[in-house]
């Protein structure tokens, strides 16, 4: 009880809370949109799906397992699968600046990885231009990150040099970014003063530790073979007719792994 | 040698451009010297733009590397302290830059959570997307809220349907009182509002018995927890009309610990706000007593015009309400005293028509009405998977003084003296054997009394109607049920025994003589029975249907003590219910039911009861069954990520009963008595509602629209009159912050009548209400709400009687805790209002008073 009283003590304290549009393809070729949160101060910050940690907590413990049970049954018998909250976007990224660390915690909801990595920021190049976002004077800057060419607008009003996923590093907050194929995109909708603490993840248990390249390779494997990864992921053998249409052209946020 | 120099410049040149300046240095806190880890140091050229960056590393320090620094700045900025500007030109290097704390101000736009959430039969609204900044209670919040309506007394209703529980932190501490909780709690401590739709508030029947209502439960935020909140005003003021001080004070505290909740409240006030709405029980049952007053003297009231504007009262309320936890149940106490003192001022012409040529009377009423209520509520519950126990005593004592003068025609004083009396005891308790076995048992018993004195005086001549009336009724039962496989079987059986003794005695009564003879005014009646049932009842309940059929038989033995002949009855109304839920969007429940029922036991009386100074009822003279079928229908949609909840209902009954009420005039009275003609009635009425959540502007809609027409017949001066009336009206909501400073409440309601009676049409008569508030925050600090409403009610065909009424308030937040505000109501001081309305066979034409323009300052505070 002490320690985990200790703990909660010396977690962070964000101050901003920043809430983002995730836009992106799912392999079927379906544009989804989830939303993220950041929660960031000058040196820590934390950038996961509200979503994703509210089945964390409710997992957590057995009463809100129970809970989180009776919701999964009162949804399949009344066929509104979509109304239960689920691990939909499993990510979860920490990046300190004091620690010097990047902790990544991602997948998809039959598999997940976790592994830490330095933290490290892109090498930006500012451009001229400039758009209004939130309210906020935001100016351009690109730069190559991981097999993809992203374009980011940052505040420099608001001097917190962080991002979405795992962009940071320019003179201020960035509100959006995409990345040249239109398959990835962020946008800030909300931003607000908070104080809330960077809780670490409750659902540690359900990701593999694992490394970057690892990861990535696995998840596309197991796109590439989805019937039979399906099959050994859930235990039972799955034939879908016709099979399960891929774009193939669509990829991860990071794409250096082939 | 000319190259060579040139060529030696441009050396010069090069190496000069190559030769790097390191902008390096150490950012720290002011007056600590503690390093700065993440501070963001942007170095800009003479024209302003980004040359290089960098952010200071753990220890405090940054490096950038450069080539020109003349006419560059260096800006350093980390969130909670000033931004600094440090010029290059004339500083020397490594910098030491002292960061002065402040608040980093941000042009916040709202992180959203998901503003209805829905998870199984649970839908969560959250309370900070909706609110807005002239919200004060939860109750304001709640009416904001797609899918829920909140009527003027605070009662809850979701999909059109009332609520059946209202919860705090999962516990029912105020029971059907919950008008407290939703206008006492600050919206601020409130969380979440989650509703629980089809809510089954008993354990022991979940699974076994299907509840097509809703509860509410609030959830309330960590801070208003294991806590007491305490809030409170004080205002004073001055009013034009009627000319003196003013005052509105609201004392509130809640606790909600663990094993221990407690709402306490204090309201007093003399600026037309009706506090009896605060207390009222919103799951009360009818009382079995069936005893209802006689006498009716009651202070003219205003249709179509809202209460707070006509309302001259001084109105005070004490409530406390305790839950405790105890090991398996919890025990509640409520306690409550008010206090309301109205008085009530009108010119009224009444026309009556007949067919031997209208009738006009006119009157100016002047009146008092003073009521006490006191009453206290006990209840042990034990609530679990296999056990039911709940056990409720309560008692109300209310005390009615009214007093009206009436001058023109038929000048007269009359006081009428009107307390209440009752006692109830209710038990219950249901157990659960095998999962599948339900047994229950349940004992009711109430005493009721009511006694009734009205004093009317007329040309310095005096009559006095008394009458005590007193019941007593009992009711035990058992219960067996037994459920297998989505069916549930049950039978219910018990008895009903109950005694009322009713006396009635006119004081003088010899200007009555056209009337009646004297025998006529004095009556003693006894009204008792003894009845046995049985009430078979089959569920069926599979995935998403439930079939519910109820066909209660009871045998009735009615005696009279000699007044009437003793009777005995057999009575048998059956009716079904269907609800079909295909998915978690849409339900459709069809309702239906038939049977006879007894009349209502009041109306047997041989003799006239005077009711007001110029109404003399007569009741039957014998006992009388009546028929009634009914049938209805509700749809309902919802879609909660759209934010988008749509209800309707339609609904049709039929009444039958053997006797018709007449109307006949001796002189300046009328005699209502019954004949034993046959009269049918015809009930249609439909309504629907859809409400939508308006993201973009944080704001809602809501159109609403609902039609009746009602069939009914009577005899009026020995000439039988069929009347129809139908009704229909329509109306709309929004509201919403569109800008930062800048939230608005706009509602407008249209309603349309027209009453036929044998046929003739009356013309439609058409009343129309706008209400606009703005609410302007130029300042975090400062708020200004100006309210405007206006009413346009058509008094006869073409005619509009237009009103408009002008509100202002401005507030200032000194800080969270204190807040001060001044308030001008009715600043263009409209003092009168005129209005005429129709009844069955009567006009009624009015001038009332308004409250005059008032002038109310009032300090807010909250810990």
């Amino acid at each position: 009880m002490c320690i985990v009283a200790l703990g909660t003590l010396a977690q962070a304290r964000a101050e901003i809370e920043v809430s983002y549009d995730y836009k992106h393809f799912h392999r079927t070729g379906k544009l989804q949109n989830h939303q993220m949160i950041l929660l960031a101060n000058s040196t820590e910050s934390k950038f996961y799906s509200p979503e994703t940690e509210y089945v964390d907590s409710l997992e957590y413990t057995p009463e809100g397992k129970e809970i989180y049970n009776q919701m999964k049954m009162a949804a399949f018998t009344s066929g509104n699968l979509k109304s239960v909250p689920s691990r939909r976007v499993p990510m979860y990224i920490f990046k300190s600046k004091t620690k010097g660390t990047t902790e990544v915690y991602d997948g998809q909801s039959l598999m997940m990885f976790t592994f830490s990595e330095p933290y490290e920021v892109q090498n930006w190049v500012i451009g001229d231009s400039a758009k209004t976002i939130l309210g906020y004077e935001c100016a351009m800057a690109t730069c190559d990150f991981r097999g993809r060419k992203w374009t980011a607008w940052f505040a420099v009003d608001i001097p917190i040099q962080d991002g979405p996923w795992k962009l940071a590093g320019l003179p201020g907050l960035i509100l959006e970014a995409s990345e040249s194929t239109g398959q990835h995109h962020f946008t800030a909708t909300g931003i607000q003063a908070s104080q809330r603490t960077l809780n670490p993840v409750l659902g540690k248990d359900h990701y593999e530790k694992s490394d970057r390249i690892s990861m990535l390779k696995a998840l596309r494997d197991f796109e590439e073979n989805l019937e039979s990864s399906l099959g050994a992921a859930l235990g039972v053998k799955i034939t879908v007719q016709g099979g399960i249409e891929v774009d193939k052209s669509l990829d991860f946020l990071e794409t250096d792994y082939r | 040698m000319n190259r060579l120099i040139i060529l030696l410049a441009f050396v010069a040149a090069v190496l000069s451009s190559v030769a790097q300046v390191n902008v390096s240095g150490i950012v720290v806190e002011e007056g600590s010297n503690e390093p700065l880890t993440g501070a963001s140091v942007i170095l800009r050229n003479a024209a302003g733009k980004i040359k290089k960056y960098a952010t200071t590393d753990p220890g405090g320090k940054f490096n950038i590397a450069t080539s020109e620094i003349k006419g560059h700045t260096l800006d350093v900025s980390i969130m909670s302290f000033a931004k600094q500007k440090v010029k290059l030109d004339s500083v020397s290097l490594p910098l030491t830059i002292a960061m002065k704390p402040e608040a980093t101000i941000l042009k916040e736009v709202a992180v959203k959570a998901d503003q209805i959430r829905e998870q199984g039969d649970t839908i969560t609204y959250t309370v900070g997307t909706f609110a807005q900044a002239q919200d004060r209670s939860i109750g304001d919040v709640l009416k904001r809220m797609p899918g829920i309506d909140v009527s003027s007394s605070g009662k809850i209703k979701y999909q059109g349907e009332d609520i059946n529980k209202f919860y705090i932190e999962g516990s029912d501490l105020l029971g059907g009182k919950y008008g407290l909780a939703t206008n006492g709690i600050n919206h601020d401590d409130v969380g979440a509002v989650e509703v629980m739709e089809n809510h089954q508030p008993m354990q022991v029947l979940s699974g076994i018995s299907f509840s097509d209502k809703a509860a509410i439960n609030l959830k309330l935020k960590n801070k208003a927890k294991a806590t007491w909140n305490l809030h409170g005003d004080a205002g004073g003021g001055y009013c034009w009309q009627p000319e003196g001080a003013l005052w509105d004070g609201e004392l509130f505290a809640m606790a909600v610990m663990p094993g221990f909740q407690n709402i306490t409240t204090f309201k007093t006030n003399n600026t037309g706000e009706d506090l009896s709405a605060n207390t009222t029980d919103f799951f009360a049952s009818r009382r079995s007593t069936g005893l209802s007053r006689y006498v009716s003297v009651s202070l003219p009231g205003v249709p179509s015009l809202s209460r707070k504007r006509t309302l001259f009262n001084r109105s005070a309320l004490v409530s406390t309400n305790g839950l405790w936890k105890l090991r398996n149940g919890e025990v509640k106490a409520q306690i409550d005293y008010s206090f309301n003192r109205v008085t009530a001022r009108a010119a009224n012409i009444t026309t009556y028509f007949l067919e031997s040529g209208d009738r006009v009377i006119t009157e100016n009423r002047d009146g008092r009405d003073r009521s006490h209520s006191l009453s206290g509520k006990f209840v042990y519950e034990v609530n679990q998977k296999t056990t039911f126990i709940n056990n409720t005593l309560s008692t109300n004592i209310d005390w009615d003084d009214v007093r009206l003068g009436v001058t023109g025609s038929l000048p007269n004083e009359q006081s009428a003296s009107l307390p209440d009396y009752f006692v109830r005891n209710k038990f219950k308790m249901i157990k659960r054997f095998n999962g599948r076995h339900l047994v229950t048992f349940q004992s009711n018993n109430e005493w009721e009394s009511l006694p009734q004195t009205l004093n009317v005086s007329v040309d310095g001549r005096n009559t006095g109607q008394h009458i005590s009336d007193h019941a007593f009724y009992t009711h035990e039962s058992a219960a067996y049920a037994f459920s297998i496989k989505g069916i549930t079987v049950s039978l219910e059986g018990g008895i009903k025994g109950y005694l009322r003794t009713m006396k009635s005695d006119l004081s003088d009564s010899s200007d009555l003589s056209d009337l009646s003879d004297k025998s006529d005014f004095t009556q003693v009646m006894n009204t008792n029975y003894f009845t046995v049932y049985a009430t078979p009842k089959l569920e069926y309940w599979v995935k998403r249907v439930n079939l519910t059929l109820d066909a209660p038989v009871s045998f009735a033995h009615y005696t009279f003590d000699k007044a009437l002949a003793n009777r005995s009855e057999v009575y048998f109304s059956p009716s079904m219910s269907m609800n079909w839920k295909p998915n978690n969007r849409f339900s459709l429940t069809l309702r239906g039911g038939t049977g006879r029922s007894p009349m209502n036991l009041n109306m047997i009386h041989p003799g006239y009861i005077m009711t007001d100074y110029r109404t003399f009822k007569h009741g039957v003279e014998n006992f009388y069954n009546s028929s009634s079928q009914r049938v209805s229908a509700t749809i309902s949609y919802k879609h909660t990520r759209r934010g988008l909840f749509a209800n309707a209902v339609v609904m049709q009954s039929w009444s039958h009963l053997p006797y018709t009420m007449a109307q006949q005039l001796y002189g300046d009275y009328i005699a209502y008595s019954y004949t034993d003609a046959k009269s049918t009635g015809k009930n249609l009425m439909a309504s629907g509602n859809i409400g939508k959540t308006l993201n973009f502007m944080r704001g809602s809609f809501n159109i609403n629209g609902s039609f009746s027409r009602n069939k009914s017949h009577l005899f009026s001066e020995n000439n039988a009159v069929n009347s129809v009336s139908t009704s229909w009206s329509t109306g709309a909501k929004l509201n919403g912050a569109p800008l930062r400073w800048l939230s608005f409440d706009y509602s407008i309601d249209f309603s349309n009548s027209r009453l036929r009676m044998n046929g003739i049409k009356n013309s439609w008569l058409s009343g129309m209400e706008n209400s606009l508030l703005f609410n302007i925050m130029p300042h975090a600090k400062w708020e200004w709400r100006i309210m405007g409403e206006h009413y346009s009610n058509e008094l006869t065909s073409g005619t509009y009687k237009n009103i408009f009424l002008l509100d202002t308030k401005l507030v200032y937040k000194l800080n969270k805790r204190i807040e001060l505000s001044a308030m001008l109501n009715n600043v263009l001081n409209q003092r009168t209002y005129n209005y005429t309305t129709y009844s069955q066979l009567s006009s009624f034409e009015s001038q009332r008073r308004l409250r005059g323009r008032e002038l109310l300052l009032t300090i807010s505070l909250r810990k």
